[in-house]
């Protein structure tokens, strides 16, 4: 059951385009016991269907850029293919705390931004969106 | 003419380092994605909406060799995850532009920190 929630929740996330595997890969490790390449591999499975369903809903509102986004994924797959090997040669130790620095410099990242744009709404009094 | 092709390149090494991530972490590319399109100046929903696109030919390839590296674990639990995911993301990307984009932004920046320190120090 909990399996269908955290789908969800990773679902309504990703669907977003905001990242679902980043929260459902802690789920995964934390609350029902994966390991963390179990929870990798199980995210990049998930994110198939999910993506799927999200990508025909944007598409159908014309919120995606076919040209940047193929030319990301073109030169991206030679990366995947890399990333992936060289994760199998990690232990899961080792990997999840890589993650977890991973998820820390994400963070700090994100909350950096949000002080610029905060700075930036500020200096030119308009609304930026965020 | 040059300046172009330039930026061509720039999008083939954004490209390459999120299928690195992408494939390393087995997820994050899509992140790494959205901040890169919003610095090739692509409009923030644009951009989330086009990370996914990008991101999914990437899942694929990583999958595969997860999958045959055996750290797929195909049972209940992975169809149930499966369906999840997949009405959680028809949701997701139909509430896209009706949520409050700026306090999910912000839960989401702190769950992810609040579990990367946790993963750092277990």
């Amino acid at each position: 059951m909990w399996y269908l929630v955290a789908g969800i929740v990773f679902g309504l996330i990703g669907g977003m385009g905001m990242g679902g595997g980043v929260i459902l890969i802690p789920i995964l490790t934390w609350f029902l016991g994966a390991s963390q390449h179990e929870a990798q591999g199980l995210n990049l499975l998930c994110f198939l269907p999910m993506s799927i369903f999200a990508l025909a809903m944007h598409l159908k509102k014309k919120q995606v850029n076919l040209r940047l986004a193929l030319v990301l994924a073109l030169s991206g797959l030679a990366g995947s293919l890399g990333g992936a090997y060289l994760a199998s040669i990690f232990e899961s130790d080792i990997l999840s705390r890589l993650f977890g620095g991973f998820l820390v410099g994400l963070g700090l990242w994100r909350i950096y931004q949000f002080i610029i744009t905060l700075k930036k709404v500020k200096l030119t009094n308009k609304k930026h969106g965020f | 003419m040059k300046k172009q092709s330039k930026k061509l390149w720039i999008k083939i090494v954004c490209g390459l380092g999120i299928g690195m991530v992408n494939g390393f972490f087995g997820s994050g590319g899509g992140v790494i994605a959205v901040e890169a399109m919003l610095r090739l100046h692509i409009s923030e929903k644009h951009a989330h909406a086009s990370a996914i696109l990008a991101i999914l030919p990437l899942s694929i390839a990583s999958a595969v060799i997860y999958f045959l590296n055996g750290y797929v674990p195909l049972g209940k639990e992975t169809w149930l995850l499966f369906a999840g995911g997949a009405a959680g993301g028809l949701l997701g990307a139909l509430l896209l532009d009706k949520l409050p984009a700026k306090w999910i932004n912000m839960l989401f920046t702190l769950l992810i920190l609040i579990s990367g320190f946790r993963m750092l120090f277990a």
